[in-house]
């Protein structure tokens, strides 16, 4: 467990938070958000104090780069500090459940340093019962579950992308994990608060705060039918542990099949709406073409919401540039996923796509679990060889060779290859 | 530098820190130089910068992103910033 050692913001922020929540408040007027700004749930939100130039490694209330990474594995790759993002590649995620220890960290602002003892969630909006829950009262009012699901940046994989867009340069198979969640059910909370008939949206606002006291708090909103999904979840644990505070801690909202952004992290509020939230996380970026666009262009003025995860695959075995011999057999293995809907067939081609083999598939042990797929070769002679893998789902959608570029470097899904040799 | 008492904390507890991550720094002495250093770094290392080659279009986006999400600079500073950027930092400029 990370110690605490400075205060919450909270508690060192007080005499900020009104001048806050009056700014957020502008903002959110600016923005037409009268729903929004009408809200008790900005009770809840707290911003930073001002940075000192250059700012602290770990400004009031913030937990320490260090103190983050020092949890993680070291092929869990820092690659950039400021938000903190990083992440392994896919030779070192072959575990069928992803250690917490190997799972990626993309954070938009600072890891908030919250006190699950005081920690409350705020359910208002379009509800008949607005609730104000503890974590503990959360716990023990709803049914608790525990269920593999994929969590994935929505740019996971952008350097794959030619050219590469601004953004995470997360590798080619970064920015994704698969660990076992424990929470409650969204669906079970809102029907304790009763959701109103003109309700759409489902909005989760984090308590995370920037650098400056004018970073906009991080907020995104859900389509009702997928907040009442039996999946989606309030989880506090990961893999039978408290979440760490990197994560999320004390709460989080976890969406899967979807882009990692609707799982909003340090979860304070839900607010049910009539129409998607607007702001900055919802309106400038996680946000497609509506049309594919030529490599380079400008993002069109038709764009659309980023929601589930297009079908993809990764092989986890063998690592890049590993070594076998004639006559030993290799085992060409790896994950596959496919957003909302369920992975129908991996095939594999150790012949740069010629001719494709089908990999054996294991039974996914939740809906939104990833799927183990594996495929024996014998390799006969000496060489290099390149293994490639390609997922189908359900509804016949099949992983294009190379991902649809897109302004932001969303939803990369290529296939994944993989480069190894048979050595006499 | 606290930034860089963090990457020495970082390579001695033997976790990796990315070669762009913190090592490098935005170009210095030149114009609007100390206008971008001031503005950009208050909030992220010169990597974000620095391993990003894009058109005048896509910096004009990523610049007024930064004053939607807080970046405190004005119309004439974004100007300025946008030119500095454009300058070192845009599809044909080699690296830093």
């Amino acid at each position: 467990m990370i110690q605490k050692t400075t205060p919450a913001p909270e508690q060192e922020n007080r005499g900020q938070v009104d001048q806050g929540r009056r700014q957020f408040m502008e903002r959110v007027g600016q923005a037409g958000m009268l729903t929004v700004a009408a809200s008790p749930l900005l009770g809840a939100r707290v911003l930073a104090q001002p940075a000192a130039v250059p700012p602290p490694a770990a400004p009031p209330g913030a937990v320490a780069i260090a103190t983050v990474m020092a949890d993680k594995d070291p092929v869990v790759k820092v690659l950039t500090e400021r938000p903190l993002t990083a992440s392994p590649t896919a030779e070192f995620l072959h575990d069928e459940v992803t250690p917490t220890a190997r799972l990626f960290i993309r954070n938009n602002l600072l890891t908030p340093d919250l006190d699950a003892s005081v920690h409350k969630l705020r359910v208002t909006g379009l509800v008949d019962r607005p609730l104000d829950l503890t974590l503990e009262e959360l716990q023990r009012r709803f049914p608790n579950v525990t269920l593999q699901a994929m969590l994935e940046c929505a740019g996971a994989g952008r350097t794959a992308f030619n050219p590469t867009p601004r953004g995470t340069p997360w590798p080619p198979t970064g920015g994704l994990g698969c660990p076992n969640w424990t929470g409650v059910r969204l669906k079970d909370v809102l029907a304790a608060a009763g959701v109103k008939s003109n309700a759409v949206h489902v909005a989760f606002l984090a308590a995370d705060f920037g650098e400056l006291p004018t970073a906009p708090p991080v907020v995104r909103s859900i389509p009702l039918s997928k907040a009442v999904e039996p999946n989606t979840l309030l989880a506090w644990g990961v893999n039978g542990a408290p979440l760490p505070k990197v994560h999320g801690y004390p709460l989080r909202a976890l969406v899967p099949g979807w882009v990692g952004s609707a799982s909003i992290k340090w979860l304070v509020g839900i607010e049910v709406l009539d129409a998607p939230f607007k702001g900055t996380y919802m309106d400038d970026s996680y946000r497609m073409p509506a049309y594919p666009v030529a490599p380079g262009e400008r993002m069109p003025k038709e764009t659309v919401h980023t929601e589930a995860w297009p079908v993809k695959s990764i092989i986890t075995h063998p690592s890049p540039g590993a070594t076998f011999r004639p006559g030993e057999p290799v085992m060409i293995a790896g994950r596959a996923w496919a957003g909302d809907f369920d992975v129908d067939r991996v095939e594999v081609s150790l012949d740069e796509g010629i001719t494709w083999h089908r990999a054996r598939l294991t039974r996914p042990r939740d809906k939104y679990a990833w799927r183990l797929f594996s495929y024996e070769w014998e390799p006969r002679k000496r060489g290099y060889v390149t293994a490639l893998a390609r997922a189908r789902d359900a509804k016949g959608n099949v992983q294009p060779i190379v991902g649809q570029w897109n302004p932001l470097g969303y939803y990369w899904n290529g296939i994944h290859r993989v480069g190894f040799s048979i050595e006499s | 530098m606290r930034v860089l008492s963090v990457s020495v904390l970082a390579l001695a507890l033997g976790f990796p820190l990315a070669a762009d991550a913190s090592s490098d720094d935005l170009k210095a002495g030149v114009a609007g130089a100390g206008l971008a250093r001031a503005k950009c770094l208050l909030c992220h290392e010169a990597g974000h910068i620095t391993r990003i080659r894009q058109s005048r279009a896509a910096w004009e986006d990523t610049v007024d992103l930064m004053i939607r999400r807080g970046a405190p600079v004005s119309p004439e500073e974004r100007d300025v910033i946008l030119d500095y950027l454009v300058t070192h930092y845009g599809e044909n400029s080699t690296a830093p």
